[in-house]
């Protein structure tokens, strides 16, 4: 009807136009509200009705970007300028984002909501013109309906395209700061009201609920604390209001995420010796669950969530988690409780991983940490995060030239044991435990050290380093206690077949079993077994020990075996009794030596108490000779040395040689004269000193009872051994001030004077007690027993011949056709029994002794 | 070298007697320088080790070819428990072997050896 009254439209435009300006600019004034009515239905009915909306809220935006956004930008203005480290130490420093940004928001949301009420009277125009033409309502309602969320639209996006880059930087920054101030004041709340009050996480939660009635002058620091989460949930609210829902959500639960780490940073630390896996999950009930509650319950979420979570409930939430004081948890808290607790899980999980090396190296100290560990990866499941860091923490600390092997296998043992505790199927100690063996597999001295750690315990570790944690022996006893009812081939070495019988046969563990004993007794990793391992074969570890047994045994002065005798029973349990015998003739050598001893000794007595005159000449008693008498064929190799010990014990000697060829006949002795050890006594005109040595130097010492002055030749050919072995020998006794050693005429004629009058020997030895006693030292007694180098190359030097043989025959030849041929041909006794590993020892030996040239990979004799 | 000039003067005492005491018999001078010195060693105890062995003439039994100071395949432990036993002719053996070997021959038992009647050696 007034289509084409083209005038008319535009003068309805004008009007509608300056009624808006006033509106906008009325300062709180809407009374040209009413007035815009007319205008606008006007211009709806002649169709204007969008360009109408669109004119509206594009003017608003002017206003808006001009009144508003710039002013509220101008507050952030130097953070967002200066550089970001900086703006962070500015922000922390200074007070001002948490004031500036509350103020600044007021600001703005208070010229938004003015704004807004521009829009809801525009609205209401619009609504009255709608309810007055029902014929067109369906594309009005949109109309007035939509005007509402496009403000809103247009609000935000000119907040976010005006963003200056630092704006969430500092509201992470606003969020950590309120978080720590609420910490500190739970904190200084929990200190208070634990002394009088055990419940007080229950009493506190309780007051932070119900907050508003809570405001007491008995809990200050609740009101405050409840201030604080209304003052940080003003902000949240506005921040929303503007538009900032998911910046503002990212900022405080990274603030919240920020403040758990370094609480469980701060709670965890370097202490692996007290867990802290509860502390940590009491404090995210304590501080951060109730933050977000009275947050959620300000903002009037958790009102809301909680009636959509009856119906819909999420499957997060279906573990029934009952929070202290927090009656019954909306959906969203127990989302953020889960979230958080996987997240302490975590990084409390990647804090220990990475001291992983250390937490083992103090290992039963630090079973806490390791138990914290298990919850931790039971909960996040990444096991692989730690079998990967842990195995390069090892690679890079441990396995290096630098350990020793003592330290690597003490290491070893404890990562078994810390282990298992994780992971009782052993899986991960499998990923683990390789790089340990295959390393460890290099070193020379791996089996000794083992069988030392086997043996005695300690594990030859001098510093006091191995501790009873690491005692293998002690693992041993534990293995006998253990397996009263297992059999011993269950787990010494299990074949295939056999694991296939055993995963068949498998069955759960009984409810009423008890379960510390019953599942470790099932799932019980075999330390040994693992030990073993390593070595590849248990004979060379057999070998090895009993090498050091024998050592033990020729070294002792008594027959005093208990212990051996303990462990030898233990390892038969371990390794077999088959692969044990030697070892336990050999012990069993000392128990009749004892017996025949005691037997000798008596008889040998009543002959010369019947003989009497002996005993003037001779003046040594049979009393003081005792004798290990061994079955040489089950002991190692030993190494026999001449000696011609002084005629007086040469006469005991053969006496006690000759009393036993009558007890045992048709058996006899042959003595090892070099072997044993010597109790005596020095005695000098005003002190006397106490020894214990091996025979040949007491062989040394007693020669000079008769002359003080021997030059080392003479010396040498009286007590029979080569010059230079009495050279090495008699340095016992110049290091200890009873010799001294002047070079006489002849460079290599040593000559050795005993120190004779006390004053000399003040001078030279600093000691000076009346009786003294010194022990042999292991560097100064020598080994009597071939090692098991030594025994091998011995072994190999009977193939020497044919090697040779071979070379001068093709030329050169590789390592595998030296090793091919030798098994080949060498069948006959000795038969060629050794693997390729020990040749190449023994050829490279010969290379080293310029015997052999090796080149590119094959031998050839040298010219 | 000193040995000998030792030998040389008083042969009889040096073979006969402990060596320090035929010592202050020897020379003036010895004696004199014994004086002089005054160290005396004591001995406390002298733990010896040595080995026994059957004493066979022969390294190992002719009829389980085990060393004769090893033990017979049925024993455990060498010496006491596994003891060798000589026959008439002089060819010895693990008791435990020839006990066997004596016990299975329905006729009257042989030496493995030289074929002779056994008989144990008195």
């Amino acid at each position: 009807m007034q289509l084409d009254d083209a005038g008319g439209a535009l003068d309805s435009w004008a009007r509608f136009c300056g009624l808006s300006d006033e509106l906008f600019g009325g300062a709180g004034d809407l009374s040209a509200g009413p007035r815009l009515a007319p205008v606008v239905a006007d211009l709806c009915a002649r169709g204007l009705a969008g360009l109408l909306r669109d004119h509206f809220l594009r003017s608003l935006e002017g206003i808006f970007i001009s009144n508003a956004v710039k002013k509220f930008w101008q507050q952030f203005h130097p953070y967002c300028s200066s550089s970001a480290g900086e703006r962070i130490k500015s922000c922390v420093q200074e007070n001002w984002p948490e004031e500036i940004l509350g103020r600044a928001l007021e600001d703005i949301c208070l010229e938004k909501s003015y704004q807004e009420k521009c829009v809801l009277a525009l609205v209401h125009c619009l609504q009255s013109y709608e309810d007055r033409t029902p014929c067109r309502k369906s594309k009005a309602l949109d109309c007035s309906s939509s005007l509402m969320p496009r403000y809103q639209l247009m609000v935000s996006s000119v907040l976010l395209t005006t963003l200056p880059l630092s704006f969430p930087e500092i509201l992470n920054v606003y969020f950590k700061k309120k978080l720590e101030e609420l910490n500190i004041l739970m904190a200084g709340s929990d200190g208070n009201n634990s002394f009088d009050d055990h419940d007080l996480s229950e009493r506190n939660s309780t007051s932070a609920l119900h907050s508003e009635m809570d405001i007491d002058g008995q809990e200050p620091e609740i009101s405050e604390s409840i201030n604080l989460v209304k003052n940080i949930g003003k902000v949240v609210c506005d921040l929303r209001y503007l538009g900032f829902t998911s910046m503002t959500e990212d900022a405080y639960s990274s603030a919240i995420i920020w403040l758990l780490k370094s609480k469980v940073h701060e709670l965890a630390g370097d202490d692996y010796r007290i867990p802290v896996l509860g502390c940590v999950k009491k404090w995210i009930q304590a501080v951060p669950l109730k933050f977000l509650h009275a947050l959620l319950t300000y903002l009037g979420d958790s009102v809301d969530n909680e009636s959509v979570s009856s119906g819909l409930k999420s499957p997060l939430a279906s573990r029934p988690s009952s929070f202290p004081g927090i009656g019954v948890p909306s959906e969203a808290l127990v989302r953020w409780h889960m979230r958080l607790e996987y997240f302490a899980y975590e990084t409390l999980q990647d804090l220990r991983i990475g001291k992983l090396f250390e937490i083992i190296v103090d290992y039963p100290e630090s079973s806490p940490a390791i138990e914290d560990l298990k919850q931790c990866l039971e909960y996040t499941g990444q096991h692989s995060k730690l079998v990967d860091s842990f195995i390069s923490s090892l690679r890079y600390r441990l396995l290096t030239a630098g350990a020793s092997t003592n330290d690597i296998l003490h290491q070893y043992v404890s990562t078994i044991k810390a282990l298992r505790t994780i992971d009782p199927t052993g899986v991960f100690l499998e990923a683990v435990g390789e790089p340990i063996r295959d390393y460890l597999r290099g070193r020379k001295d791996t089996i000794k050290c083992i069988v030392t750690m086997l043996t005695d315990g300690s594990g030859g570790n001098t510093n006091g380093a191995g501790n009873a944690g690491d005692n293998l022996l002690e693992e041993l006893n534990r293995d006998a206690e253990n397996q009263e009812n297992v059999d011993y081939d269950d787990h010494t070495n299990i074949d295939e077949k056999q694991a296939w019988i055993n995963a068949e046969s498998w069955e759960p563990d009984p409810v009423e079993a008890d379960p510390l004993k019953g599942s470790r007794n099932r799932r019980k990793i075999d330390i040994l077994g693992l030990i073993v391992s390593i070595i590849g074969s248990k004979d060379q570890l057999v070998n090895e020990y009993r090498v050091m047994l024998a050592e033990k045994l020729l070294n002792k002065s008594d027959f005093d075996i208990d212990s051996d005798i303990r462990t030898l029973e233990l390892l038969k349990i371990h390794f077999g009794e088959s692969s044990m015998q030697k070892c336990e003739i050999m012990l069993n050598d000392l128990i009749d030596s004892k017996r025949t001893n005691s037997n000798i000794k008596t008889s040998l007595s009543k002959t010369s108490q019947t003989v009497g005159t002996v005993q003037e000449e001779t003046e040594l008693s049979h009393e003081i000779l005792d004798a290990t008498i061994m079955s040489s064929n089950f002991w190692p190799p030993i190494q026999t040395e001449e000696l011609t010990v002084p005629a007086s014990v040469d006469q005991l000697l053969s006496d006690y040689a000759k009393r036993f060829h009558q007890i045992k006949t048709p058996r006899k002795l042959l003595w090892k004269k070099n072997l044993g050890t010597v109790k005596l006594e020095l005695q000098f005109e005003d002190k006397s000193m106490q020894f214990t040595v091996a025979p040949v130097h007491a062989a040394i010492i007693m020669q000079f009872q008769e002359k003080p002055s021997w030059t080392s030749k003479t010396l040498a050919t009286a007590i029979g051994v080569p010059v230079d072995s009495l050279s090495r020998r008699i340095s016992f006794w110049t290091s200890k001030g009873v010799l001294t050693e002047s070079v006489g005429p002849d460079a290599d004629d040593h000559t050795f004077t005993i120190v004779d009058s006390t004053s000399d020997f003040n001078k030279n030895s600093t000691v000076n007690q009346l009786c003294e006693r010194f022990q042999m030292n292991e560097e100064e007694g020598e080994s009597s027993i071939a090692s098991v180098e030594e025994q091998l190359r011995k072994e190999m030097t009977v193939y020497q011949k044919f090697i040779i043989g071979m070379l001068t025959n093709f030329g050169s030849m590789t390592l595998d056709r030296i090793h091919n041929t030798l098994k080949m041909f060498c069948i006959a006794e000795p038969s060629y029994d050794k693997s390729l590993q020990q040749l190449q020892g023994f050829l490279s030996g010969l290379v080293s002794d310029e015997k052999l040239e090796m080149r590119d990979g094959s031998y050839l004799l040298r010219k | 070298m000193w040995f000998s000039n030792i030998s040389l003067v008083c042969p009889k005492f040096c073979l006969a007697q402990p060596f320090y005491a035929c010592s202050s018999n020897i020379t003036n001078d010895i004696t004199r320088r014994v004086a002089d010195t005054k160290m005396k060693v004591k001995i406390l105890q002298w733990h010896a080790v040595a080995s026994w062995t059957w004493d066979a003439q022969d390294e190992t039994c002719g009829i389980c070819r085990m060393a004769f100071d090893g033990c017979c395949p049925d024993c455990k432990f060498p010496g006491d428990d596994c003891p060798l036993i000589w026959g008439s002719c002089n060819h010895a053996f693990h008791l435990h072997c020839i006990l066997k070997w004596v016990n299975s021959q329905t006729s009257t038992p042989l030496c493995p050896m030289c074929r002779r009647e056994w008989q144990f050696k008195g």
